[in-house]
């Protein structure tokens, strides 16, 4: 047990280390913007500079502007947002609901198609199926979200619903059910087709395994031996990659959220970086990095604890 | 050789126990014995890895077919925007939004994919974006594969502290989102088309770093090496010219099935207005622009996705087929 402790602590360092490398770079990389905060179209006399300069802190060295950063953020408080002067961590926490929501749709709905896809292409190895399958992965690995997404908007957001009258799926915004169909959809289909091309090969080497002959000769029926054999140990690589799955999604509600004008943090993210709002940019960065460092983290912990050969190495010493 | 010294000693004995009820005569045979020269013959020529990589790769016809389509894309980025006739920037407000195949009717020169809202031609835009966009894929491919084959090399080869310090960084470094890194970069750095190839590079090596450390590993304790080592070779050496090639086939297909990543990070990231500056072309900012106007004037969204997903496509089938051309277990 000792050793499970001493792995999960392990993780917990490094996921430390790397959000303060985050919070580091972000640091500099925003002192290394052009400009200062009070550069405008009216010329500032220095003195007036100077006392607003010792009023932000700005005269102090660095090394204690990046204390008080960190001690700021460790408040919670990420600064003011230079576009609409709200704090950001306010815009965070009323913005990422919105794209939590929509990328939590897409990831279970990925995760249980994409698993499904790939059991089918696995157990029908060399038939119409598993082409067909594995081309749809393809196609999902090929296709950027964004080019989907305006695709889906098009033909069943807009043609279906001027050829039947009825909006079975909106074109845009987030509220109702039929609205939140679509921008799921396009953001899942990429990782629906990671999941299904991981899954065919993980199905296709548990299916070569002695455990499988053995549940054969013992009469087990097709079905029994696939879910209850095959798939339960096929499915232990995709936990690996859910830490980069959810990174993919993350990215993914950058565009989607634009194309589906889904008041999200992606949609809001995105305005930020266009508008050169600094302190919303930093912020956001900081709040998606440590998010995906979280998830990363979780990732980790739950594989190092249901992999039965992380448990052995446990007992053993 | 036992193969066939087994039957004719088999015979010897055979000869000894029937002659005496034997009706054959045994002056009818001869004795063939073995042929020591014929055995020496090479019936076919003798097929290397890369060979036989490479005619299993040449007889998939989908990697065929993915090969000629990118050489194709090369070829057409390089050649087609200096013959055509318009200029990639070159605007036109009064020829606007036309459709495919439009013939303007005062100079009669084929606009083939048609113009854009601001009246440019989407052609040779298409292919001066097709030219961002692979100048950019393989840039980044090219050096994610130096630093990931220098560092992994060392950190594989070094082992012990060396390794764990320089594993512990890569760690902490992949620990980072790739793409938060990448925009903080671009909105800092000025614009351009460099400024792009390091934002991508600067945290794309380690997926190859980790590959190759891993390899370097389990390649270090076998004898080839040893015997390098005992004859004095440097680690430098080592690392170039006995493990490096070792390693070709896994990085070649890592390459490949690295590029259409790079390829729709360009993409996405000119869609948000990061990218390459305009009136640069790139596919992104044509699928960008293209979304805009898509309900009214589908061909502009149709073109540049059309150009981005096969290109992904052909990149993506023919790395799965290079893998499996050089898998071994695959090898009749």
């Amino acid at each position: 047990m000792p050793k499970q402790v001493q792995y999960i602590l392990k993780r917990v360092l490094y996921a430390a280390i790397t959000v303060f490398v985050l919070i580091v770079v972000t640091f500099i990389l925003m002192h290394m913007l052009p400009g200062d905060p009070f550069t405008g179209q009216k010329a500032i006399p220095p003195e007036i500079k100077a006392a607003l300069y010792a009023k932000y802190g700005l005269d102090q060295p660095l090394a204690v502007q990046f204390v008080k950063y960190l001690e700021n953020i460790l408040k919670g408080d990420l600064g003011v947002s230079l576009l609409d002067k709200r704090p950001v961590l306010q815009i965070i926490m009323q913005a990422f609901p919105v794209s939590a929501e929509l990328g939590f749709r897409a990831l279970i709905f990925a995760t249980i198609i994409g698993i499904l896809l790939g059991v089918v292409a696995a157990v029908k190895r060399g038939t119409v199926w598993d082409t067909l399958t594995m081309l749809l992965a393809l196609i999902g690995v090929s296709v950027p979200s964004f080019i989907l997404g305006a695709l889906l908007q098009y033909s069943l957001g807009l043609q279906l619903y001027q050829a039947t009258g009825m909006q079975i799926f909106a074109v845009m915004g987030w509220g109702a059910f039929n609205t939140k169909l679509l921008p799921a959809f396009s953001l899942a289909l990429g990782t629906i087709a990671t999941i299904s091309r991981l899954m065919r090969t993980n199905m296709l080497d548990v299916l070569n395994q002695d455990y499988i002959k053995t549940a054969k000769a013992k009469g087990l029926s097709q079905s029994e031996i696939v879910w209850k054999h095959a798939v339960r140990n096929a499915v232990m690589p995709v936990i690996t990659i859910m830490g980069p799955l959810v990174a993919a999604l993350l990215t993914g509600t950058f565009v989607v959220e634009n194309i589906f004008a889904i008041p999200g943090l992606g949609k809001y993210f995105v305005q930020c970086v266009q508008m050169n709002d600094y302190t919303t940019i930093a912020g956001t960065t900081l709040f998606y990095g440590s998010f995906l460092v979280l998830a990363n983290l979780v990732v980790d912990i739950v594989y190092g604890l249901i992999d039965p050969r992380v448990k052995l190495t446990g007992s053993k010493e | 050789m036992i193969k066939k010294a087994t039957p004719s000693a088999e015979n010897n004995s055979a000869e000894s126990q029937y002659t005496i009820d034997s009706h054959i005569d045994a002056a009818e045979f001869t004795k063939v014995g073995t042929d020591e020269a014929g055995m020496e013959v090479i019936a076919r020529p003798s097929i290397s890895f890369w060979k036989d990589a490479f005619n299993r790769l040449r007889k998939s016809k989908v990697a065929v077919f993915c090969f000629a389509i990118l050489v194709l894309l090369i070829l057409g980025s390089i050649i087609l925007p200096a013959i055509c006739p318009f200029n990639f920037s070159q605007q036109n407000v009064a020829y606007s939004n036309q459709p495919p195949m439009w013939v303007d009717n005062v100079n009669q020169k084929v606009h083939i994919f048609g113009t854009d809202t601001l009246g440019r031609d989407i052609w040779v835009r298409v292919w001066m974006g097709a030219r961002v966009s692979l100048t950019v894929a393989f840039a980044v491919a090219l050096i994610d594969c130096i630093v990931g084959i220098i560092y992994g090399g060392i950190s594989g080869y070094f082992g012990g502290a060396v390794d764990n310090v320089m594993m512990r960084a890569v760690e902490i470094i992949s620990g980072i989102p790739y793409l938060i890194i990448v925009i903080l970069l671009l909105i800092v750095l000025p614009r351009g088309l460099m400024t792009i190839i390091i934002a991508y590079s600067i945290t794309g090596w380690t997926g190859m770093a980790r590959l190759i450390r891993g390899q370097v590993l389990s390649l270090r304790n076998q004898e080839f090496l040893i015997a390098a080592e005992s004859m004095g070779a440097k680690p430098a050496r080592i690392i170039a010219r006995h493990l490096a090639p070792n390693m070709l086939s896994l990085i070649v297909v890592n390459v490949t099935l690295d590029i259409p990543n790079v390829i729709f990070t360009e993409a996405f990231l000119s869609m948000l207005g990061l990218g390459i500056a305009p009136p640069q072309s790139s596919w992104g900012i044509m699928a960008n622009d293209g979304i805009n106007v898509f309900q009214i004037y589908p061909s502009q969204l149709w073109i540049p996705a059309l150009f981005i997903s096969i290109t992904m496509l052909a990149f993506n089938l023919l790395g799965d087929q290079m893998r499996d051309a050089f898998d071994p277990r695959l090898r009749r």
